[in-house]
Order: structure tokens, then C-alpha cells, then sequence
């Protein structure tokens, strides 16, 4: 057990002695958490090697101001019960059992913000959905729910027979079903799952990165590149009719929100600890209670709201989601293959680059292999 | 700061110039771009509901030069030859009715190569572009055209920011495109909207909807033309009315400059086109 560990424990049982409640998450789940992010860590951070590319001279920025520069996210293809949502977030509970007393809070934040800032966000959770709530609640569950108090549901994939569900829960619900893949799975069936009736894919980067044999030694943007390009080549040769890509993990401020979203990220699942932790009083202060963190919630969420008009319009957007990867550079090898983000200065992927030398070496050689084989020779020069 | 231009008579003259009028507006905006200018102009012909006719820039020792082919048969079949027989030439065009020549220089430099001032025809567009994306090439000129279906021109001032998401969705349904200019996409879109809709005001109103940026276009197809502007109205884009006299026949005109609609009397009902409200002018069945 090293130091932080020790750290982790002590930190639980001074405040258990403080409060006199038990945590909901176990000390070694706390403990196991930190590994993982530990390990996260100690891998190199490829957000911070991508750059956005500002509007250039004939390209002004809007201005957010005057144009409305549009959030507005629509779930659910041919649901009669379309979600729409404010901004492209859905406050999503990742692992962990939220508190009681910070459910509360984001409760009474969302709506507030629904109430008297008309702005409509999602909340995710497994525990039940509030009563009074102004704002789209999002059950996740592992089987068919007994009754559809709700008015979406993010259904967690366990193999073929999660299908066999989503097509029940199909025929008896009229709103958004989103299926959750957490390993590498979703290379395989989400086309499968888009055609038995899921109106989108939720794709926990985390523990993708973490768990997916595949994904062992990448980034979260490999894994958002490589889910966006299953969906496109899903419709290929047709219009997506409005399936959508959320991704949850860590992503986590308006910087990487804009990045996921250029690499094809529809909606971004919002970490709601950290969003608790942003907001929540510190152990310093007495006068904590369920409206002061409320109101600390919707002050970050209206403050995150005006990044994220802000960034696309400085990129000349009027809409978030018309954000691309053409719009993104990096300088970072890595980022270009994981990604196939364009090089600065030269605006071409690394593996374009590679390509073309490869050609040129076989032309000069007179050497002549099918696409197969170079597709192949290519992977194994550039390693992905 | 590109100069868009159009003309469409009110009724169709067989033997009038619009080629002549659109020369003038060209000449009137040169002062807006230099880099390099085109035309496109429908002329219905008598044999035309057979031919096809697919207009490409072959790269020789002089340059670029434009030839055509034209097949009674299916236009794919046509391209893939095409592909296979010269793969280093890069497609312009495929009509029926429209001609459309480009080039880089002036209007009067594309005047002395293709006697543009000559051509015949119910309406028109033109292009002066100053490059702000991509090269300054014969083939980055305007007007742009689709092989998707045939006679379709347009020409565009000012920027289609989203122009790569709208491009990889129409590639990913399997349509061509042969520049790397975001103004394409406004053709291929258009034409891929008439395939599904066959309205070509829902296809305009679509496109406000779906692209980004400042931009004002022109797009003629056959039987129509249309004055559009982005949904900010932050590119000019204005239209005016010559009724007609002893040196032209009556016409609608729109262009970028006031200049443009003075040249050529069209000083009547002079208007701003709403941003986001396409104007369009239909082709009258009407022969003087």
C-alpha cells in the first residue's frame, strides 16, 4: 500500500467520523479507482496535443451575442417522444452511487435551469427518477423495466441477448433507448443494435481504454474516431436518420468536449461527480445545503454553456455539431494515427504520409502488391 | 470577395447573346476578383432530351483544356470509361443544355478563349473568384456542376464552413466530387435534394438549414435560378428588374455589386434578397 492509498483511507474515516453516514462506494472501490486513474495518467494526454482551428480571414467568427449560435440536440429518430436538449450534455453517473443529498442538488439545479433558464439537460442515473422534475430523465437499466416512468433509457449491452431486450423495450416504449457499450464490442454490433431499434451508442472512453483489448495502449480519441466511422459506415450509401454518438469517460470541460465533438461525438456524457465536485461547498464551509450547491450547479452549467457557443463561433459555427476533424490539427504522431487528425503545416494524416512514400518506393522498385497487401504492409510500418 | 453575376430573360430569344449582358456585369465587378473567371448558360436545343454531354479540363504542355464527350447512353457508363481510358483529366461538368467553360485570368481573358460574349441562351450565371481555400487552378474556378444529374451550375461567394461534414455525408451516399472547393457541395447537395424531393425550393430551404457560414450562391438548373443567401445575410446578394427597351430584351439580373445592375439597366424593383428566403426565377415556356 503506498502513501496515496493510505491517503484515500484516512480521508474516509475522518469523514465518516464527521458526518456519522457510511459511504455508498466502498474504500477499495475508492482505492481501485485511483489505479485506473493513476494508470490514465501515466499515459500521454493526446487532448492537449490537438489544437482547434480558429475562423480565418474569410471565415469571421460569429458572434454569440448577436447570432444564435444553436446547442440544440435532438435524441430518439422515429420516437412519437423525441428528447430535445438544450446543450449537448447528459449528466451522466458514470460507476459510482451518487449521494443522496448531491442527487438532490442536481435535481433542484436542473430544474432551476429548465424553470428559469430554459435550458434543458438530461440526467442520467440508475437510481429512480424524481417526481417532479422539469427536465428528461434517463433510467439505466440491464433488463426490460417493469414500468416506463422515464422519458429515456440507456439500456447496458451484455451480449446478443441484450438485443432480444432492446427489441422488447422497443415495442412498448415510445422515447430514446441508448445502448451503453463498455469494451471494444461496439466495433462488432453497433450496426446490429441501430437496426433492432437503439437511437444511439454511449461509449464510456474510460473503460474502453482500460478494458478493451483492442484499445489496451491508445487514447479516448481512437476510440470516438473508430465508434463515429462504425455508425458512417452503417449508413452508407443512406442518410442517417438521426442516430447519435454520446460519449461518456473524460471528457469533462469545454475544451475536450469540442475536440470529442469534432471527432464525432453527437453528445457528451458529463461526469456528474465531478460536476458535484465543481459545485459542492468546501469542508471548510458550514452553510452547505441542497440550494447553495444547486445554484453553484447551474452557475458552471450556464457558464459551460457560454464556452460552448463561444468556441464554435470563434471557429465561424452558427451550430455546434457542424464541428469536424477537418477543423482539427496536432503535431503529435500518435494523435494523427490514433485519430487520423491532420498534421500543422502540412495538412495530411500521418499514415497519408507514410502511404505516399510507400507507393513511391514501390514504383521506383517496380514492385507490385493488391491493396490488401499495402493496406496490411501499412499497418505494420505505422503500427495501427 | 468573389463577384457572382445572373441573368435569366423573360422570355426566351433564340438568337439574343445573354453572353453579352453577363460580360458586362463580369467586367462591371472585376475590380472584387482577379484570380480566375467562368460562365455557365442553358441554351435548349432542338435534339438535346437524347445527349449527354460531359465537359472535363485535359492537362496539356499549354495547360488545361476543356473538351467534351457526349453519350446517348447512361452517363455512369460514360465516366467509368473516362476513368479508365485518361484517368489525369478532371471532370467540369454534364448537361443537356448548359455549356460551362472556366479559367484562371479575367473575364476578358475567358472572353478571348471562349467567345463568351457570343453565347446564346434563357439564362445564365458567372464568377470572378479571389482563392481564399484552395489553388488558384482552371479546376477551383467557378461555376461548379455535379455528375449526379446533369445540368446543374452554380457559383458562390464567401464560405461554406461546414462544407467538410456536408461533403463526407454526400460522399459516404456514394456522390462524386472532383475539386477540392467547399462550393461544389452546394451543387452536389442541390442535385441530391431534386433526387429525393424534386422540389427545388425545399432543396434550397434545406440547404440554409444545413450549411454554415457566410456565403451567397447563385444555382441554375434547367428550368430555374436561384438568388440565395445565408441565413445571417452575411454576403451581399441583390436582384433588379430591365423591362426591356431597344438593346435588350426584358430581364431579371442579380449580382453581388450595384454596379453590375447598372451596367445593364436592370434599375427597376432593385431589392435585397431576405437572408435565408431563396428568390427564384423560373424559365417561362414564353418564345419572342
Amino acid at each position: 500500500m503506498n502513501i496515496s492509498d493510505k491517503f484515500i483511507i484516512r480521508k474516509s474515516i475522518l469523514e465518516l467520523a464527521k458526518t456519522g453516514v457510511p459511504r455508498a462506494s466502498s474504500i477499495d472501490q475508492q482505492i481501485k479507482r485511483s489505479y485506473n486513474e493513476r494508470e490514465m495518467e501515466e499515459r500521454e494526454n493526446l487532448w492537449d496535443c490537438i489544437t482547434v482551428l480558429g475562423a480565418q480571414l474569410s471565415r469571421p467568427p460569429y458572434d454569440p451575442y448577436r447570432e444564435s449560435i444553436s446547442l440544440e440536440t435532438s435524441l430518439g429518430r422515429d420516437c412519437n417522444k423525441k428528447v430535445i436538449l438544450s446543450m449537448p450534455l447528459l449528466i451522466y453517473d458514470n460507476d459510482t452511487a451518487i449521494e443522496k443529498h448531491s442527487l438532490q442538488s442536481l435535481h433542484t439545479a436542473l430544474n432551476m435551469l429548465a424553470v428559469n433558464n430554459r435550458t434543458i439537460l438530461g440526467l442520467v442515473s440508475e437510481s429512480a427518477a424524481i417526481k417532479d422534475r422539469k427536465y428528461p430523465f434517463f433510467q439505466r437499466i440491464i433488463d426490460r423495466p417493469a414500468e416506463y416512468n422515464f422519458e429515456g433509457v440507456i439500456l447496458e449491452y451484455k451480449g446478443t441477448d441484450s438485443i432480444q431486450i432492446l427489441q422488447n423495450i422497443r415495442k412498448e416504449f415510445n422515447g430514446p433507448i441508448l445502448i451503453e457499450i463498455i469494451d471494444d464490442a461496439f466495433r462488432e454490433n453497433t450496426g446490429q443494435l441501430l437496426d433492432a431499434g437503439a437511437d444511439g451508442i454511449v461509449i464510456d472512453t474510460v473503460r474502453i481504454t482500460l478494458k478493451g483489448k483492442l484499445y489496451k495502449d491508445t487514447h479516448a480519441i481512437a476510440v470516438i474516431h473508430d465508434a463515429r466511422r462504425v455508425i458512417n459506415q452503417h449508413y452508407k450509401g443512406k442518410d442517417n436518420d438521426g442516430a447519435t454518438l454520446i460519449v461518456a469517460g473524460d471528457v469533462n470541460n469545454a475544451g475536450k468536449i469540442i475536440k470529442a465533438a469534432a471527432l464525432g461525438a453527437d453528445i457528451i456524457g458529463y461526469s456528474t461527480s465531478l460536476l458535484i465536485a465543481n459545485a459542492e461547498n468546501d469542508q471548510s464551509e458550514i452553510d452547505s445545503n441542497i440550494e447553495t450547491t444547486a445554484e453553484r450547479i447551474c452557475q458552471h452549467i450556464l457558464g459551460t454553456k457560454g464556452e460552448l457557443r463561444g468556441i464554435p463561433a470563434a471557429m465561424g459555427y452558427s451550430n455546434f455539431h457542424n464541428i469536424s476533424p477537418a477543423d482539427l490539427r496536432t503535431s503529435n504522431i500518435n494523435a494523427s494515427l490514433q485519430a487520423d487528425i491532420n498534421l500543422e503545416g502540412i495538412d495530411t494524416t500521418y499514415k497519408n504520409i507514410v502511404e505516399k512514400v510507400l507507393n513511391e518506393y514501390l514504383l521506383l522498385n517496380g514492385l507490385q502488391i493488391v491493396d490488401n497487401e499495402k493496406q496490411q504492409l501499412l499497418r505494420l510500418i505505422v503500427g495501427r | 470577395m468573389c463577384g457572382i453575376c445572373g441573368i435569366m430573360l423573360e422570355s426566351y430569344i433564340p438568337d439574343f447573346s445573354i453572353g453579352s449582358i453577363l460580360f458586362q456585369m463580369m467586367e462591371s465587378q472585376q475590380i472584387r476578383a482577379q484570380d480566375s473567371t467562368g460562365v455557365a448558360i442553358f441554351n435548349r436545343q432542338s435534339n438535346v432530351d437524347k445527349l449527354y454531354t460531359l465537359s472535363y479540363f485535359r492537362e496539356t504542355l499549354e495547360g488545361y483544356k476543356i473538351e467534351e464527350k457526349t453519350t446517348l447512353e447512361k452517363l455512369d457508363k460514360l465516366l467509368v470509361k473516362l476513368k479508365q481510358q485518361e484517368p489525369r483529366v478532371t471532370i467540369i461538368s454534364s448537361s443537356k443544355e448548359m455549356k460551362l467553360v472556366k479559367d484562371v485570368g479575367l473575364a476578358r481573358d475567358l472572353d478571348s478563349r471562349y467567345n463568351i460574349r457570343s453565347m446564346k441562351g434563357s439564362h445564365g450565371i458567372a464568377h470572378l473568384r479571389i482563392a481564399t481555400s484552395s489553388r488558384v487552378t482552371p479546376y477551383n474556378s467557378h461555376p461548379f456542376s455535379t455528375t449526379v444529374i446533369p445540368d446543374i451550375a452554380v457559383v458562390h461567394n464567401g464560405e461554406i464552413t461546414n462544407f467538410s461534414k456536408l461533403r463526407n455525408e454526400l460522399e459516404l451516399q456514394g456522390y462524386p466530387f472532383y475539386s477540392n472547393c467547399d462550393s461544389e457541395v452546394i451543387a452536389v447537395f442541390i442535385a441530391d435534394q431534386i433526387l429525393k424531393h424534386g422540389n427545388i425550393e425545399r432543396a434550397h430551404h434545406e440547404f440554409i438549414k444545413k450549411a454554415d457560414g457566410p456565403f451567397t450562391y447563385l444555382l441554375a438548373t434547367d428550368q430555374s435560378l436561384a438568388l440565395v443567401r445565408d441565413k445571417f445575410g452575411a454576403r451581399k446578394g441583390i436582384f433588379g428588374y430591365n423591362p426591356g427597351g431597344d438593346k435588350y430584351p426584358p430581364f431579371w439580373a442579380m449580382a453581388t455589386d450595384l454596379s453590375a445592375l447598372e451596367i445593364v439597366g436592370a434599375n427597376m424593383y432593385v431589392e435585397e434578397s431576405q437572408p435565408g428566403k431563396p428568390i427564384i426565377f423560373y424559365k417561362s415556356d414564353k418564345q419572342s
